[in-house]
């Protein structure tokens, strides 16, 4: 039964969707509930096959595979692993919290919500594919909708209308996915006999020329999506822009893809030209770090402060990613995670913020604690897991990062590191400018705390973030476990050699650690 | 015995404060809050008094295995109670009780009274956990936890912009040694293979004796001062030493109580404690000791000068405690592990006191329109005995007359000074010596300008004394003020307590003791004889030279304020232009060149067969002349797309392909 859950989750969305577009539009709670029960449905699967995953197995599990065009080697296959689940996971709770927080949307909520889910199964399916078809196909379908849901649906800022924001961001998005389609190509014809499915492809041997090469148009092309310093930009102003869902879906779930593509498919499939090039990832990742930090200092709108923040951040999944051994990358994996939600949640907080204060300048606002305590308390948690508070996973993801790449390239480490001080400056500043300070009765005569459906959404992800900061332990073994799938990690290329490794693989363990 | 319950020493303020959570969160019972917090300290006392450590005796650990990656990366939490860490159990436990009761009366009626005391809770569970860890991981998440406790109550009353602010640079402040702390785990985590305290200690002992090489980044020579420098910046940042002191006079915005506990007696000692806990490290190297020595010298020195000239009462007390923790330094950087956490117990106890007495002069004073200003104050002895003669204890204390607490703990840090001998430490014996004085002085001057005289203003005309649950923690903080210096030097309990009985103690030197006492009593003369009857013109201290540099706190406020803070929001607005103007702007510039592109070359589709002949005419010539010209490269193109690896797999012939790309 178990093995239909993939499929069930990739299409429980789709299906939604499709009823959506059969109710009419007059219909507002039932268009609602349609989309909950859509969103809602993939919860429980998720939640189930993390914990159904065999741990002692390892390995991609709950696999469906039917072929679809036997000539071309294309077969709708899907499976998960410890990464895989995670991910999807994540992208279960966000969309069901996405859907919760528009749940009070009165303009034509119908078409909106039905692109919503639409996108959704895109990204369920691009992480549980295991065909490289499939998964560019699930690829689009996750990015394309993002330009009708912003230009119909966002908001212009005072500098970039909404449209503007649409184009670019899926301009430079399907500029990435040229790159991809040319490595998928690549990949394909390379293989014989030619196949699309990863599993074969795995088994291939490609030449280093070859694996520098391709990697660098998986990195650059799925990069984009992970917002990589310089091509970044898109990412601001569609966050800026976006409707309050379909930020928290981007930002939490969609720069995601980017970084899930360059590790499933890249250090996946090419370990030595992920080698070849790890230094440019992680020079790159340290300038995401401290160049996403200060733009964000530099903001005065506060969907842009998020919006940067994002960069920052995904430089920090970059920077673990760029380790190449397993302490960072399960940091990395365990920092997409923890961002998707920590995002998820800040993005929910500000349109909440801005539907009842009319204004995302943080310097006209002040002492809103006092009218919207839960609100505040929400934000401040999002904050504390952003500038990595130990008892909120950003902080354990943060840390195995840091240590993974001080492992690899100690200077670069040391650098990025200041992005821990330069964050709490202003996430900080952010919320002593909103909440904390003097509030003016005048000016915002009628804030008011969070309604019902939109305390499960901010209240749940923000239990989440202290839950697995607490313990970790569940997330970072089935992240770990998952490593063993991808042999770039554990390649002897990945280890540092040291006196007393502590990333060695089934060596002794020392006397001190076995007490 | 089992040693399971010692689990609860930082568990149970845990559970306790989020029970109180939920009674702030639900803004039911809020007056119950307390009981939990208070029942949980108590409880984490009365089982770390069940573990006395005993000469000879095991020590307790426990731990749990929090993450594992791989086969060798392993993270423990942990419970470990050896004699250092029940010391500072023993103070984090008694300090936190009596604040908690004193925060009955002093906190009655506050608006989020059950906020106050989840956080006081949760920051009681940090600060044990701190204490009670092994391991540097440990170490450092409770040294961030509490780092955020101390934010959430110095922005207690987060309706003053002032104490929002104050809580942002508290935390922002330490953060910057905090980046310093990270790094030195990480780095002597990478070398050590573990976060264990003993394995990380043993690897920097192999290092020194150069069996361990292979270091990340550095030399091994670079390592074995690196690392401490690193962790060195950590306790910088926590413990207020300059430069980073600057976020502790602020902290003062937040209640009282929590002045007394956390910035006072306990979290900005977990720097000192943390240098104490990893000593062998800092001392492999000289000249890290020194800088310790040096770092505490300078804190001190400028910490005690400062306070000379401050009117706001606690305030005062903010650098001397600056002051203080400068003196532990002191110690640990002369080597002597003893003398610094002797200190930090005495301190603790006497700090507490003086800030919680300061608390019931405020809370008498509230009517003020500034309850701290000691200019308004005067003539309270009369009105509040208990707080006058428990206050007086704690200044006598502080500024360390003869039999008191104080006198023998700063004893024992300028004998491991003198001891020491080299003379980086003679200089930090001196200036000690000098800060003693002063000391002395700025303490007797607070005392007299608030208790001694005739009332000042109407409001000091008519405090009263605070109720008796905020005097029973004045009392019984007086008598450990007074007498737990001595009674731990006698027979030098405290160095056998911690290192056991056949321990070497150093005796004192009777010289020392006589100098030290003589400015003590010199500086508390001085000070009774100025302030006995202030006159309304001038303060005395007005007069000293370097005033100006004193009373603007040396500039350092204006340095980081001004300099650092301001160039790196600049910074960051320079960023933001950059990447609008630049980034962004080559983005936009590859959408125009296209559309610029797209609209001009459109001009080319005319319809003109003439346009359209020409053009392929022009092309052919082209074509031809680029033949003849370089037909010779021709092999060379064909070699390169036959090695391509992407070509190389079709089955095409290389040339064909290329030429067929070529006419399309």
């Amino acid at each position: 039964m178990t093995d239909y859950l993939l499929t069930f989750i990739i299409l429980s969305p789709l299906a939604a969707a499709a009823v959506l577009l059969l109710l009419p539009a007059s219909q507002g709670l039932a268009i609602r509930l349609v989309a909950l029960i859509g969103a809602g449905l993939t919860l429980p699967p998720s939640l189930w096959l993390c914990l159904a995953y065999d741990r002692a197995r390892g390995g991609f599990q709950f696999e469906q595979d039917i072929p679809w065009v036997p000539g071309l080697g294309i077969r709708y296959h899907v499976a998960a692993d410890g990464i895989s689940l995670a991910m999807i996971l994540l992208t279960a709770l966000i969309i069901t919290g996405g859907v919760f927080a528009s749940w009070t949307r009165q303009d034509r909520t119908k078409e909106f919500l039905a692109l919503l889910l639409l996108l959704v199964s895109g990204v369920f399916g691009v992480f549980a594919a295991r065909d490289l078809f499939f998964l560019f196909l699930f690829y689009e379908i996750a990015v394309l909708p993002m330009y009708l849901l912003i230009g119909v649906w966002g908001t212009s800022t005072r500098e970039r209308s909404k449209e503007y924001s649409a184009m670019k961001l899926t301009l430079m998005l399907l500029g990435g996915s040229a790159f991809i389609l040319v490595a998928i190509l690549a990949l394909y014809f390379q293989g014989s006999p030619r196949s699309f499915d990863l599993d074969d492809l795995a088994k291939n041997s490609y030449g280093a020329e070859f694996q520098r090469w391709v990697f660098l148009c998986i990195y650059v092309g799925f990069g984009i999506l992970a917002g990589i310093w310089p091509l970044h930009t898109w990412s601001p102003d569609g966050h800026a822009s976006a409707p309050t869902a379909v930020s928290m879906l981007h930002a939490g779930v969609l720069m995601k893809l980017g970084a899930y593509g360059v590790l499933r498919l890249g250090v996946g499939l090419l370990p030595e030209g992920a080698m070849d090039w790890s230094f440019l990832m992680a020079v790159i990742a340290t300038i995401n770090i401290l160049y996403g930090a200060f733009s964000a200092m530099g903001q005065t709108d506060l969907k842009y402060i998020i919006a940067y923040s994002s960069v920052s951040h995904m430089g920090v999944v970059m920077l673990g990613l760029a380790s190449l051994n397993p302490i960072g990358v399960n940091g990395s994996v365990m920092q997409m995670f923890s961002h998707g939600i920590m995002t998820g949640l800040f993005f929910a907080v500000v349109g909440l913020v801005y539907e009842r204060a009319h204004t995302r300048i943080i310097a006209a606002m002040g002492g809103f604690a006092r009218r919207m305590p839960g609100i505040a308390v929400c934000m401040t948690i999002g904050g504390l897991a952003s500038f990595g508070l130990p008892a909120t996973s950003g902080f354990i993801a943060e840390f195995l990062c840091f240590y993974g790449m001080w492992l690899r390239y100690p200077a670069l480490a040391l650098l990025s590191v200041i992005g821990i001080v330069l964050t709490a400056v202003y996430v900080l500043r952010m919320v002593q400018k909103i909440f904390l300070g003097r509030f003016s009765e005048q000016d915002y005569p009628h804030l008011s705390d969070a309604r019902t459906t939109e305390w499960v959404a901010i209240a749940g992800l923000a239990v989440t973030l202290i839950a697995v900061g607490v313990y970790p332990r569940p997330l970072v073994d089935l992240i770990d476990v998952g490593l063993h799938t991808i042999p770039g990690i554990h390649s002897p290329h990945a280890v540092t050699p040291f006196a007393s490794p502590p990333v060695v693989p089934g060596s002794a363990v020392p006397s001190s650690l076995a007490e | 015995m089992n040693s399971l319950p010692l689990w609860l020493i930082p568990l149970a303020p845990v559970v306790a404060a989020l029970l109180a959570g939920v009674l702030a969160l639900t803004r039911r019972a809020e007056r119950a809050a307390p009981l939990f917090t208070l029942a949980a300290t108590a409880l984490s006392g009365i089982v770390a008094l069940g573990w006395i450590p005993q000469e000879g005796g095991p020590v307790p650990r426990l731990a749990f295995e929090w993450l594992k990656i791989g086969a060798n990366f392993q993270i423990n939490l942990g419970v470990h109670l050896d004699p250092l860490a029940w010391i500072m159990t023993a103070v984090v436990c008694v300090v936190s009780l009596l604040v908690q009761v004193y925060s009955l009366g002093y906190m009655k009626g506050e608006n989020g009274f059950a906020r106050y005391f989840a956080y006081l809770g949760l920051f009681t569970a940090s600060m044990l956990g701190l204490v009670v860890a092994d391991n540097l991981f440990q170490l450092y998440v409770c040294w961030e936890l509490v780092g955020i406790c101390s934010y959430l109550l110095i922005g207690f009353w987060w309706q003053k912009p002032s104490a929002a602010s104050a809580a942002k640079k508290a935390f922002v402040v330490t953060r910057f040694g905090d980046v310093g702390f990270l790094l030195g785990v990480l780095l002597l985590a990478a070398v050590a293979g573990s976060f264990q305290f003993d394995t990380v200690m043993q690897a920097v002992a192999r290092v020194q004796a150069g069996e361990l090489t292979a270091i990340p980044l550095v030399s091994a020579q670079v390592f074995l001062w690196l690392a401490p420098l690193l962790l060195f910046c950590g306790a910088v940042g926590k413990s207020a030493q300059f430069p980073l002191h600057i976020w502790l006079p602020d902290a003062m915005e937040g209640p009282t109580p929590v002045s007394a506990l956390i910035h006072a007696a306990t979290m900005v000692a977990a720097g000192v404690y943390m240098v104490a806990r990893l000593l062998p490290i800092f001392v492999a190297v000289p000249f890290v000791s020194e800088i310790v020595l040096l770092t505490g010298a300078v804190t001190a020195l400028i910490a005690a000068t400062i306070a000379l000239v401050q009117n706001d009462i606690k305030k005062v007390m903010a650098y001397s405690t600056i002051s203080q923790l400068g003196y532990m330094m002191l110690g640990l950087g002369a080597g002597s592990l003893d003398s610094g956490m002797f200190h930090l117990v005495t301190h603790a106890m006497f700090k507490a006191l003086l800030f919680l007495a300061a608390g019931s002069v405020i809370h008498a004073m509230h009517h003020a329109a500034d309850p701290n200003d000691l200019r308004v104050m005067g003539g309270l002895g009369s009105r509040m005995r208990i707080t006058a003669v428990t206050c007086g204890v704690g200044v006598l204390a502080l500024a360390g007359f003869p039999g008191l607490s104080g006198f023998w703990s700063k004893d024992a840090i300028l004998g491991a000074a003198l001891d020491k001998g080299s003379p980086v430490a003679l200089l930090g014996l001196a200036v000690g010596i000098v800060v003693a004085g002063l000391t002395a002085f700025y303490a007797t001057r607070m005392w007299m300008l608030a208790f001694a005289g005739s009332a000042r203003s109407a409001d000091a005309e008519q405090a009263h004394e605070s109720p008796s649950v905020m005097t029973l923690p004045l009392i019984l903080l007086a008598i450990p003020s007074a007498a737990l210096g001595g009674w731990l030097h006698m027979g030098h309990r405290f160095t056998h307590f911690l290192h056991g009985a056949q321990a070497h103690a150093e005796p004192m030197h009777l010289w020392l003791v006589a100098v030290t006492s003589l400015t003590a009593v010199g500086g508390i003369a001085l000070g009774w004889a100025l302030y006995r009857a202030p006159s309304a013109q001038t303060d005395p201290v007005e007069r000293t030279p370097g005033y100006a540099l004193f009373a603007n706190l040396w500039y350092m406020d204006a340095f980081w304020s001004r300099g650092v803070a301001s160039s790196m929001l600049a910074l960051g607005q320079f960023v933001a232009w950059f990447d609008r103007t630049v980034i962004d702007g080559a983005v936009n510039l590859t959408g125009w060149v296209c559309y610029i592109g797209g609209r001009e070359l459109r001009r080319a589709t005319n319809g003109q067969a003439q346009t359209y002949t020409a053009a392929a005419l022009l092309a052919l010539v082209i074509a031809a002349l680029a033949l003849i010209l370089f037909h010779n490269r021709a092999p060379d193109r064909a070699r390169i797309y036959s090695s391509s690896p992407i070509i190389r797999t079709t089955d095409a012939r290389p040339h064909t392909s290329h030429s067929d790309t070529g006419q399309r």
